[in-house]
């Protein structure tokens, strides 16, 4: 992908984002293809989560410009940005503790954003029998009514992702789906994330280089903020410059 | 999407469906309602009846009017506090707020300064001025549906000036708390002041005349005593329905993880701010009910420590259940009226110097109650933080057999 491309769906365009001096993030040009898995990795500090932090709203660049589908959204407000259809997974997961999980579900369901139609508007029969539906693809349905607080790590991951799925957004910003789970959580995770993919956008960001490999797709590296390679997995991971990234400066001056 | 359903998942799907039918319900919140019941049947039966019978004298029926009056504050703080996790330091000044409002109408209906005829004579409490003249925004007060709309407006539109500005800018936790504290106290030093022509450190007091009737009638008492309980009733109801709805769930949301509500597409400044005005206007309510009942009010009613109270009743009642708090400063509020009442128990069969340490530990009580207070809440907070509704709610449980 050359930069000389400006067909994607979501670009970011010369972004930098400079905290008290430091420059987290600076990226010549990054850009998503509609319904593409695009999976970001890169060394800690590299600036993944600030990316999404840039995508999302959470963080207003420094300078540059965010383009989603037909809009401009640089310094768009996050709730502004997330009624457009940008959703996000958490590094932690963070799922609403005190309601039921068909609650958590409920709240996420797309549009009804003003308050009196959240005072009188129930959810349809069909739109229970989605979240009912999704919640027993992510074996969470005998948990059903039970409080959020009392699922596991790895349940709260995929209630996290079913928002996700129910909340009917088009861009998924995904942080570690697979960081603490077991082999056998890691893979339905992999499979839901594949079952999005084409319907929505997703970028995932992960250190687990198998979950990486089992996603398959483009991937691009970060490091120090900047795009350091892109491209297959395998083509990324034989780059000299992305191996030195992952050795560290002291490995470079030694050798 | 294509959903692909395994077997074991399809008949969890329909043991949902089955559940779903079934209207389920925690049982054990049916005790909860069982105890509104009980309570409302006390107030709104058991006290006028015990009244008629000479068992219970009319002080004491305005006493619990008066609480009710208080139980609205705790009502829209626990909406703020113990739904929407926002500990809010100014619902006395929305109380006060709201008492001046109808005072000011109370007195432009009571006795006016004999020289001039229209100007009330509250307002000479303050001022010997001779050639006084009604300050313009005394006049509009008169009238009934103005200063009715007053009570319910003027704490609306302070709380929605604090909220939106306060949540837009993220101010969140301890900061709102301090925020909301400082503003009270300069609403309380304006408040003292003579140059703003509301009576200053006096308040509006010896206000007596309600809608044609004298507020040391009996009658009148009893009849506000009566509305107060209703007013009280009702807006635990309201509050209830309020948090079942999905504005309701919204608000626990945001006390759980609000940057999850933002990314879900909500804005919390709209829920938090929307929220903060209704309990205000509460609030408000009950400073309204509150007023004629004691035929006072003034600055100190919305003194620092009166907010704090609002949150030690949320909090010994139980918080983020409605009932709690409700129970919490009709429980406060009369323990402190037990002890400060400066009346001494003897116990019987107690050796003589029990009842002599007694009952010069109830003669401390007025100047000691704040200690007491402060005591019951950290008590409170570090053994029952589930306040007496949690208590009563695990005694239901027990005696089915269930866990909580």
């Amino acid at each position: 992908m050359t930069s000389e491309q400006r067909a994607d769906w979501l670009q970011l365009e010369a972004v930098t984002a400079v905290f008290d001096g430091f420059k987290a993030l600076d990226i010549a040009h990054f850009g998503v293809d509609r319904g593409e898995l695009r999976t970001v990795i890169g060394p800690n500090g590299a600036g993944k989560t600030t990316m999404c932090d840039v995508i999302s709203g959470k963080t207003r660049p420094t300078t540059g410009r965010v383009h989603i589908g037909d809009h401009e959204v640089t310094g768009w407000a996050d709730s502004a940005i997330a009624a457009l259809g940008v959703g996000r997974k958490f590094q932690t997961p963070s799922v609403f503790d005190s309601l039921t999980v068909y609650q958590n579900m409920e709240l996420a369901l797309p549009g009804r954003r003003g308050i009196f139609s959240n005072l009188f508007r129930r959810e349809s029969t069909a739109e229970r029998d989605r979240i009912d539906h999704l919640l027993s693809r992510v074996h969470l349905i005998s948990q059903r009514d039970g409080l959020a607080r009392d699922l596991s790590h790895g349940q709260r991951q995929w209630l996290e992702i079913s928002m996700l799925m129910v909340s009917g957004a088009n861009l998924l910003l995904v942080d570690e789906p697979a960081a603490g789970l077991t082999d056998h959580e890691t893979a339905l995770t992999a499979e839901l994330l594949l079952e999005l993919k084409g319907q929505h956008t997703l970028i995932v960001i992960e250190h687990d280089m198998e979950f990486v490999r089992r996603l398959g797709g483009t991937v691009t590296c970060l490091c120090e903020g900047k795009v350091l390679a892109e491209g297959s997995l395998d083509a990324v991971s034989a780059n000299e410059q992305v191996r030195t990234a992952y050795l560290g400066r002291g490995g470079e001056r030694r050798s | 999407m294509t959903d692909r359903v395994y077997p074991n998942d399809l008949r969890e799907f329909a043991l949902a469906k089955a559940i779903r039918a079934g209207g389920w319900q925690a049982p054990v919140l049916w005790f909860d309602q069982a105890g509104l019941a009980l309570l409302a049947f006390v107030l709104l039966f058991v006290m006028p009846m015990l009244h008629l019978a000479g068992l219970a004298d009319m002080s004491l029926i305005s006493q619990i009017g008066r609480y009710c009056a208080l139980a609205l504050v705790a009502i829209g703080l626990d909406l703020v506090w113990g739904y929407t996790g926002i500990l809010s330091l100014c619902q006395a000044m929305f109380f006060t707020v709201g008492g001046y409002a109808l005072g000011m109408f109370m007195c432009m209906h009571g006795p006016m300064d004999p020289k001039s005829g229209t100007i009330p004579m509250q307002l000479f409490v303050v001022t010997s001025d001779p050639n006084l003249v009604l300050p313009w925004f005394w006049q509009p007060f008169a009238w009934p549906w103005f200063a009715v709309a007053m009570v319910l407006l003027l704490p609306a539109i302070a709380a929605w000036l604090i909220g939106f500005f306060a949540f837009r800018s993220r101010i969140k936790g301890v900061y709102f708390s301090i925020i909301t504290q400082a503003i009270t106290i300069a609403a309380w030093l304006m408040f003292c002041r003579n140059d703003l022509m509301l009576c200053g450190t006096n308040g509006l007091s010896g206000i007596q005349i309600l809608f044609g009737g004298d507020m040391r009638d009996p009658g009148m008492k009893m009849g506000l005593y009566l509305v107060s309980v209703l007013t009280m009733l009702g807006a635990t109801l309201f509050a209830l329905a309020l948090v079942q709805t999905r504005f309701g769930r919204i608000l626990v949301a945001i006390r759980d993880s609000e940057s999850r509500v933002r990314f879900t597409g909500l804005s919390p400044v709209r829920y938090k701010t929307a929220i903060f005005v209704i309990a205000a206007i509460l609030a408000g309510i009950g400073g309204a009910l509150y007023a004629p009942q004691t035929q006072n009010i003034n600055p100190s009613n919305m003194a620092a420590s009166a907010s704090i109270l609002v949150v030690v009743w949320v909090a010994v009642g139980g918080r983020g259940t409605i009932i709690g708090p409700v129970v919490g400063t009709l429980a406060v509020c009369l323990f402190e009226s037990f002890l400060t009442s400066g009346r001494t128990i003897t116990l019987p069969f107690a050796p003589e110097w029990l009842n002599a340490v007694l009952k010069q530990f109830m003669s401390k009580m007025p100047q000691f109650w704040m200690l007491i207070i402060g005591m019951i809440f950290i008590l409170v907070v570090l053994f029952l933080p589930d306040g007496l509704i949690g208590r009563w709610r695990a005694l239901v449980a027990y005696v089915r057999g269930t866990s909580p």
